[in-house]
């Protein structure tokens, strides 16, 4: 190394003008070891000043770092460039591939080694590609010339084009929309379809262009046909039959009308989307709400059915006046929780609550009574009701005047005479369809149905019960002027012809023709006939009445009374006639269904 | 290719079994070749060549030299539809693209390679090393991809190439889509590959190529290429398209002012085919930062719910600035957007009396729709679904979401995906990658058709083989 002196004598500097500082670290190293001769520890000495060297950190040689040994025990795993052959080919074709080579394959001496590697011409052949598990063929029905003329004659198809539908079905593994994409039969030359003397008359159809629809249906009745030549039906096993069933099944028709609704489902417009998308959560809220719709009529329905009987053990509690006032407290509780359909009611309207032990019960005793429009399951559950039973006790004074729209918010009424105990308004509905006779009590129920009213009334509200209680009584009413109308008209055609048999000889025959035509009336003539009779009562009851023959003859033009009327000219022809039973019908029509 | 470069694959899924296969993928624009199981080619030649004086001259170094006189740049693929016409420069091309990085001198026996003392016994095997390097594929499997085009003979001539005068041991073809479906990990997909000269639509059901589904149009790079030129030429005043090798220096200048610059002289000046080349460099420049596609909803023609144009958005979008070799500098606002629109809309193509309008037929959307309407109904969805872009052109900014657009509403009723991967590698090289892929899987090696057998059957058997 050259030091600083050489190079300024290189450089030509004036060397030897400036004299080099001598070197300063000997005259430390001395010091130092002055220092070690005086017996003082070296740490201790370092505190004492002139720390000019640093503590030497005291290590353990044992875990200092040494470099990783680069000879290892074992030898190098080696790779060699072998030839291998794939026995899913044919030609036996080698490649070669980097494999680890055999342990044994390994010589000890180096110049052996380096030979092997690289001037060996030909390592033994590996024996089998890993890969060649994977050479997968499909299986193609296997047919004979006797079976093919035997069974699977088509007139549509020749042998040879069947065979090139096989051929070609295995070459690309039965997958339909290549091999349809891929199909191009060329039949061969004639001289070789000359031999069989009904192949040569069909040699213009092989031309023709084959959908895929065609090419599956000829396959697949292949398939199925070969499959019953091998293990015929009785014997397949179920999968096997599952399978001959798909097979023989296949229809082209079928399948190509099936395509043409995927095209037409796959080239909907954008606003034909968006009106189905829409159509679709129509439906799905539709379901919801009737869902929702259900379970709220089912939960009334169950109370109507069985009152709570739990209400029913504890309603003692509530006898009394400050049990009545907290349960008054809870209701309203429960009310403001709700979201919708309050009774938009305050502390305020417990005023009239009954400061004396009487209880509610007692309070409809002079001949009033409190009705609930839906949950009156026990008298004594009564919500806001409560507090104007009470006013209206006698001892009380007179009772609160309501207007007519309180009444009804409130379902305030009057009854003139009350039964004893409670029943379901469902059960006097029951009792007006009952008549005396079962004959009269069929004759109503069928007017009924006509009239379109439900066995069951949905929902029993007051009115509807009261609408329908009318009708009953109508339809009653009804039946009965048809029965006396009938009377009269057998007592006139007897009169009739006991007048004719007086008049003369030919009335014998007449008499007979008579009979006939009133045996020949049908029920449906028969119910206009009531009109007629509904007619001649509503002269009965006093209305003027001069031309109700008239009537009775455009009854029998229209449709009858007890259907609706479904034209003006129809309604103005009831007007008379059937006023009464029209107006209830249009009513009781209405109503259930609300 | 989408696992991560550094993480091994598990013993039991990994299907590779390298053969040290070659994988070719010629194009119009560039041959593509490398060793199957790597993820990039190593080797990417220019198609174009040189050829002066009988010699020709392969390779990106050579061909772009201005001082070769007299040197002719030529293309042995035809502009059309991106098949080989001139057989014999194609062959050597591919060759040399092979040859000049991929297999390098044969290894030898240390005794022999030259390193070591020769002793005079081995001069004679020396001789026969050089005969034996003759074939240059003489180890190696090839894959070689084809358009999904190509005639019979084509196919043919490639397997005559290969087998007789590579002397390839083990030979394949296969297409260019259904490589790049597997590039995309799919074995049925509709690739869209807009390369330079062709732009073509592929249909591909579990690995097979539905040869009546593919369309192709010119409309690719190259039209688009001059687009850009009919588009700098209607610019007043004309934008100068000088290529670099002519500018000895420049001085900066304002934007649209003239170009402050000397330049080059030359003694025998390069040939036409030489300036055009290099004017298409600039202009693939150009493409690579200026141009963009119109992203949509719409096209670029059309108004919005509210009667803007979306062109007057386009306007108000911030330009971009180019600046050509000599100085001259320029900011292009709607201008970026013309230039692509013809690929979509016909209608909208610049054009003048040399370069016709596009017909309907050829743009985008329209190819898509005619492959689809040649396949069954029940593989609609599956296509829609699984639209891969690949080809260099695909790469122009805001093409994929503009091809989403339309096709959405063209289809609004299945779902269209379009995969087209961020990688520019993945999405240029998309077909070589898939050839890699399957170039090195274990269960491809029943696929190659082996010397043998090409002997036995002649070159028809590819048509047998490579289906």
């Amino acid at each position: 190394m050259a030091s600083r002196r050489d190079v300024d004598d290189i450089l030509g500097l004036d060397a030897a003008l400036k004299p080099v500082p001598p070197p300063q670290r000997q005259k430390t190293v001395q010091k130092t070891q002055q220092r070690r001769k005086g017996g003082i520890a070296r740490e201790l000495a370092d505190l004492h000043g002139d720390r000019d060297q640093a503590p030497v950190v005291i290590q353990d040689e044992s875990k200092a770092y040494r470099g990783k040994k680069l000879i290892d025990k074992k030898p190098v795993q080696r790779w060699a460039w072998t030839p291998f052959v794939n026995s899913a080919r044919s030609d036996g074709l080698v490649l070669r591939h980097w494999k680890k080579a055999k342990v044994s394959h390994k010589p000890l001496e180096g110049s052996e080694d380096t030979k092997e590697n690289f001037a060996s011409t030909e390592p033994e052949v590996e024996e089998d590609s890993a890969f060649a598990k994977y050479n997968v063929q499909i299986e193609t029905p296997q047919y004979t010339d006797e079976q093919y003329e035997a069974h699977l004659r088509n007139d549509d198809w020749s042998k040879e084009e069947t065979d090139y539908l096989c051929q070609q079905v295995k070459a690309y593994y039965q997958r339909w929309p290549v091999i349809a994409d891929r199909y191009d039969f060329q039949p061969s030359e004639p001289s070789q379809e000359a031999e069989p003397p009904d192949a040569a008359a069909t040699p213009p159809k092989t031309l023709k262009r084959r959908s895929m629809e065609d090419l599956k249906q000829r396959y697949y009745q292949l398939s199925a046909i070969c499959m019953t030549l091998q293990t015929p039906v009785s014997r397949m096993n179920p999968s096997e039959f599952s399978l001959h069933e798909t097979l023989s099944k296949f229809s082209a028709a079928h399948e190509t009308t099936r395509k043409k609704y995927a095209e037409s489902l796959l080239r909907r417009s954008a606003d034909e989307i968006k009106e189905e998308e829409f159509l679709l959560a129509e439906l799905q809220r539709i379901a919801l709400n009737y869902k929702k719709l259900e379970t709220e009529r089912q939960e009334i329905r169950q109370r109507l059915e069985g009152p709570q009987t739990s209400g029913n053990t504890s309603v003692a509690q509530y006898s009394t006046s400050p049990g009545l006032q907290l349960l008054f407290t809870q209701l309203i509780t429960a009310d403001r929780a709700k979201k919708r359909g309050r009774l938009s009611l305050n502390m305020g309207d417990m005023i009239g609550t009954p400061n004396g032990a009487q209880t509610p019960v007692s309070g409809g005793g002079p001949g009033h009574r409190d009705s609930i429009s839906v949950a009156a399951g026990s008298a004594q559950q009564k919500k806001g009701s409560a507090p104007q039973a009470a006013a209206a006790t006698p001892t009380n004074g007179p009772a609160k005047q309501l207007s007519p729209r309180q009444a009804a918010r409130f379902g305030y009424s009057t009854h003139e005479r009350l039964t004893s105990g409670v029943t379901f308004r469902l059960d006097k509905l029951l009792k007006i369809r009952q008549a005396k006779s079962t004959i009269q009590t069929q004759k109503i129920a069928a007017a009924l149905a006509e009239l379109k009213v439900p066995e069951l009334l949905p929902l029993p509200t007051e009115r509807a019960c009261d609408a329908l209680e009318r009708l009953v009584g109508t339809i009653v009413k009804l039946l009965d002027v048809r029965k006396v109308l009938e009377k009269e008209e057998a007592e006139l055609r007897i009169a009739e012809e006991t007048q004719k048999a007086l008049e003369g000889g030919p009335g014998g025959q007449a008499l007979q023709a008579g009979e006939e035509q009133s045996e020949a009336v049908d029920p449906g003539e028969g119910e206009e006939g009531a009109d007629g009779a509904a007619a001649t009562a509503g002269g009965a009851n006093g209305e003027a009445d001069a031309d109700g023959d008239e009537d009775v003859k455009m009854e029998e033009a229209s449709s009858g009374a007890i259907r609706p009327p479904s034209s003006g000219a129809g309604q103005a022809g009831h007007k008379r006639s059937a006023s009464v039973m029209s107006s209830a019908s249009n009513k009781s029509n209405k109503r259930p269904r609300k | 290719m989408a696992q991560s470069a550094f993480t091994a694959p598990q013993q039991n899924e990994y299907a590779g079994d390298e053969v040290s296969a070659i994988v070719l993928d010629p194009g119009y624009s560039t041959v593509r070749a490398g060793l199957a199981g790597e993820d990039v080619p190593k080797s990417i030649v220019p198609t174009f060549y040189g050829s002066t004086d009988g010699k020709l001259l392969f390779g990106d170094n050579t061909i772009h030299n201005s001082y070769v006189p007299n040197m002719e740049i030529r293309n042995p693929m035809s502009e059309t539809d991106g098949i080989v016409q001139d057989w014999d420069t194609a062959a050597k091309l591919w060759e040399y693209s092979i040859t000049s990085r991929l297999t390098g001198e044969k290894q030898r026996s240390p005794a022999t390679n030259g390193l070591n003392d020769m002793k005079d016994e081995d001069v004679e095997m020396g001789i026969d090393d050089v005969e034996e390097q003759e074939k240059p594929l003489a180890d190696s499997p090839l894959l070689m991809s084809e358009p999904g085009w190509s005639t019979v003979k084509y196919r043919e001539k490639c397997i005559e190439v290969a087998m007789e005068d590579w002397g390839t041991p083990a030979f394949y073809l296969a297409r260019t889509g259904v490589l790049a479906a597997f590039a995309s990990g799919r074995h049925s997909a509709l690739v869209v590959d807009i390369g330079a000269s062709a732009t073509s639509v592929t249909p591909v059901s579990e690995g097979l190529v539905l040869k009546k589904g593919i369309q192709k149009s010119p409309l690719a790079g190259n039209f688009i290429s001059n687009q850009i030129r009919l588009m700098l030429a209607s610019t007043s005043p004309p934008a100068p398209l000088i290529p670099h090798y002519m500018v000895a220096s420049k001085s900066p200048v304002d934007a649209g002012a003239p170009s402050n610059a000397t330049y080059k002289k030359f003694d025998t000046p390069p040939t036409a085919s030489f300036r055009r080349l290099e004017e298409e460099r600039v202009l693939t420049e150009f493409k690579e930062s200026v141009v963009q596609v119109w992203g949509g909803p719409g096209r670029l023609t059309s108004h919005d719910q509210n009667g803007i144009s979306n062109e007057d958005k386009a306007r108000q979008m911030p330009g971009r600035t180019f600046e050509m070799p000599d100085g001259w500098n320029q900011v292009y606002g709607v201008e970026r957007f013309r230039c692509t629109e013809g690929l979509f809309d016909a209608k909208a193509a610049l054009s003048d009396s040399e370069h016709p309008t596009p017909s309907l037929s050829q743009t985008l959307p329209a190819l898509i729709q005619a492959s689809l309407s040649a396949l069954d109904v029940d593989i609609h969805p599956v296509m829609l679904s699984n639209i891969v872009l690949t080809g260099g052109s695909s790469l122009l900014v805001g093409l994929s979401e503009r091809l989403t657009a339309e096709l959405q509403a063209m289809y609004p009723g299945p779902r269209v995906r379009i995969y087209a991967p961020g990688q520019t590698v993945e999405r240029k090289f998309a077909s070589w990658i898939g050839g890699s892929i399957l170039g090195s899987l274990g269960s491809f090696h029943q696929m190659w058709v082996s010397k043998k057998e090409y002997d036995e059957h002649g070159p028809n058997i590819v048509e047998k083989r490579c289906k």
